[in-house]
């Protein structure tokens, strides 16, 4: 059996544990100025890694992390894969709680507007970003073969609104009780899990290794395990959770099981040939969706993971990617404008058509309008598959740190409007 | 005058005409006495409602039942149509504009019948007027001694409120509870990254506050409110389900709540709507109040 070494052990602790403080240090930071957690993280990781430590203190920046300075030393290797088991850990968990935040039931209970919002602002961003990637290949850096993924893909970014962000800002203004606010958090739900569905999709057809499956075999897939787990998996869950949750010890009992569950579901996915983001998203939704599950453990759950294994993938983003120098100013500002235009407009109309006035659809497309964490994992994710470059990858995260900066003060400006 | 303008703006109360439908199961004479108990109260005139032919002594047994109920002939009138059953139920319903009908329901329903449907709870997903679903009916019926209303967010809330504190009057209750119901969800991811105990607690604090103040209001406009004696309390959950939690300990005689916002269908059965957790379930009578014309 492969073991770290003595050395390698040392070298992952303080890497690990460094990553730890400095994220816990910037979200505090920022939380003084009532900016979420992850934005802390975010730069907590830009000002570790290589643009900012490795520039102006190369020699910390060895110390600290060997493995992302030399990742071309052979005795790196060990820790550099316990570290990517740890940055894959927090991202499959970080989807499992995205999965727990959706609920079906709200969703229906919204109905006609919620599904005209969700369809609006998912086709017209797909559909601008799938146009502007055709129109600007070369700014987007896509070889020729690529573009129509790529494409489909920065169209599913712009796509998704960040559900826990938004409903933070629509809980702080009084609006999330409110028809708007409904309307928001339902389509948001909605649009999480077409999204994954469809980056999940893309990720298997893009998938050029031996165990990679055709696109019948994979949409089959999903839908099996998607319809078995929100139904009958979701049912089984539900019924089971009152009994486990007074015979176990609390919350131990649950919060291992449902990890259990999550870490099940995802291997099943990646053992089926579609990503295990997609199983740990899934029975989120399953294990999320049920009317037994404590509120008290939903929160133990979030705080466990939003707290310990998100800041490593968080800090991770900025640790393996330089942002000096894959800042590309005018890739930036064209994804603004693509994002900007696309999402406010393609959500303002689905609202209109679903029945919003003119005034209120404005506020549902302004909010719609708010990017976050799941865009960054998809980035990374897609990054990760040769489907984006490093700079595609570091605008996707300053439209992300914008939108979320921006999202609040635009929505305050458009409800006072009203 | 068609039957739209009939129900324009009408409270879900008083019950002028109640409906129970009959089958001669072997809680007939319970569900019938019950029926017999609250339309006597009510002053209402009682229908019968008989899916399929009536034969001379099944006619007679019914007769014999309403004597024993003390319920005079004139108040009451039976009703004989063929047909589908919930079909031919609620046509009477809607054509001679009933007010509530009562159903006996089986406590819970096993998987199959939840998803398939029973014919009290497919009327308790349909019905265009108030239905009252009477799990363990007596032949000796009892007055609703303690009444629970579940009340949230919806408009709907409000004749929900008002109609309990109508029945609490008539029955002459001795408690009244008004359960509000909040619900939010995310709360706990929303404040997961920033956010400490004491901040998801005074939101809740805030929450329970402005759901009292709401209630509180309603209730000094509902005539004959204060001659109750009535209990709030604020509950965290999902609608529906976490009433039927509070229920079941509190085991009242009566549990009201609004009907649902649609008639329900088979996805709401599988991503359940508010009601279905209760109609999964039954923690006691259940009177689901439709406020029709509104």
């Amino acid at each position: 059996m492969v073991k770290l070494g003595h050395q390698d052990m040392i070298v992952f602790l303080v890497g690990l544990g460094s990553i730890l403080i400095i994220a816990r240090l910037f979200a505090e930071l920022f939380k003084q100025f009532k900016l979420p957690s992850v934005l802390g993280e975010i730069v907590a990781g830009v000002l570790l890694g290589p643009s900012f430590l490795g520039f102006f203190f190369p020699e910390c920046f060895e110390y600290l992390f060997p493995f992302i300075a030399h990742p071309e030393f052979t005795s790196t290797i060990p820790v550099q894969y316990a570290m990517d088991a740890m940055i894959n850990i927090s991202v499959i968990m970080l989807l499992f709680i995205a999965g727990m935040e959706v609920q079906l039931p709200l969703v229906i209970e919204q109905g006609k507007v919620a599904l005209s919002t969700t369809f609006f602002s998912m086709l017209i961003p797909i559909g601008v970003g799938y146009l502007g990637v055709q129109m600007l290949p070369d700014l987007f850096m896509v070889s020729n073969g690529n573009v129509g993924i790529v494409g489909f893909f920065i169209g599913v970014v712009l796509s998704i609104t960040a559900l826990p962000v938004i409903a933070r800002i629509l809980m702080d203004m009084k609006l999330f009780k409110t028809r708007i606010g409904m309307t928001i958090i339902a389509s948001a739900m909605l649009i999480d899990l077409l999204g994954w569905l469809i980056f999940s999709v893309l990720l298997s057809v893009i998938d050029k290794s031996e165990t990679s499956t055709s696109l019948g075999y994979t949409l089959i897939s999903i839908i099996l395990f998607g319809g078995f787990m929100l139904t009958i998996g979701s049912k089984l869950i539900d019924k089971s959770l009152p009994w486990v949750q007074t015979k176990f010890s609390w919350p131990g009992g649950v919060l291992s099981l449902s990890l259990a569950l999550c870490f099940l579901g995802a291997a099943f996915t990646e053992s089926i040939g579609i990503h295990s983001i997609l199983g740990a998203f899934i029975v989120g939704i399953a294990f999320g969706d049920s009317a037994n599950l404590r509120d008290r453990t939903r929160e133990i759950i979030h705080q466990f993971v939003t707290n310990v294994f998100a800041p490593i993938f968080f800090v991770s983003i900025g640790l393996y990617v330089n942002f000096v120098d894959n800042f590309n100013l005018p890739l930036i500002s064209v994804l603004f404008v693509l994002a900007y235009t696309s999402k406010i407009f393609g959500a303002h109309l689905g609202a209109r058509i679903g029945g919003l006035s003119k005034r209120d659809s404005w506020a549902v497309g302004v909010a719609m309008n708010t990017h976050g964490v799941l865009e960054i994992i998809l980035g990374s994710l897609a990054m990760a598959a040769g489907i984006i470059n490093e700079e595609v990858f570091v605008a996707i995260v300053v439209l992300v740190v914008v939108s979320i900066i921006t999202s609040a003060p635009m929505l305050r400006r458009i409800v006072r409007k009203n | 005058m068609n039957l739209a303008n009939q129900l324009k703006n009408r409270l879900p109360y008083p019950f002028e005409t109640i409906a129970v439908a009959v089958t001669f199961s072997p809680r007939y004479k319970a569900v019938l006495s019950e029926a017999a108990r609250i339309s006597r109260i009510h002053r209402a005139k009682l229908l019968l409602i008989h899916v399929g032919v009536l034969s001379t002594q099944q006619k007679r047994k019914l007769e014999i039942g309403m004597v024993a109920c003390h319920i005079k002939p004139e108040h009451y009138e039976i009703k004989q149509i063929q047909g589908a059953i919930v079909q031919c139920i609620l046509k009477v319903c809607k054509e001679n504009v009933v007010d509530l009908l009562i159903l006996g329901a089986l406590k819970k329903e096993s998987v199959l019948q939840h998803y398939v449907g029973t014919i009290a709870r497919k009327i308790s997903r349909t019905a265009k007027c108030s239905i009252l679903l009477l799990p363990d009916p007596k032949e000796r019926p009892k007055r609703f001694k303690n009444v629970v209303v579940a009340i949230n967010d919806s408009p709907k809330s409000s004749f929900t409120l008002s109609t309990s504190v109508y029945i609490s009057n008539i029955e002459n209750a001795e408690e009244l509870y008004i359960v509000n119901e909040e619900y939010i969800p995310m709360l706990e991811s929303a404040y997961a990254d920033s956010s400490t105990d004491e901040e998801i607690g005074e939101n809740k604090k805030e929450a329970i506050t402005e759901r009292k103040e709401k209630t509180n209001k309603l209730l000094d406009e509902i005539p004959g409110a204060s001659s109750v004696d009535i209990k709030q309390r604020v509950i965290f959950g999902k609608p529906g389900h976490s009433i039927q939690v509070f229920s079941k300990c509190k085991k009242p005689d009566l549990l009201l709540v609004n009907s649902p916002k649609k008639t329900l269908g088979f996805l709401d059965r599988l991503f359940p709507n508010h009601l279905e957790y209760l109609l999964e379930d039954l923690p006691c009578n259940l009177l689901i109040v439709h406020s029709r014309g509104f």
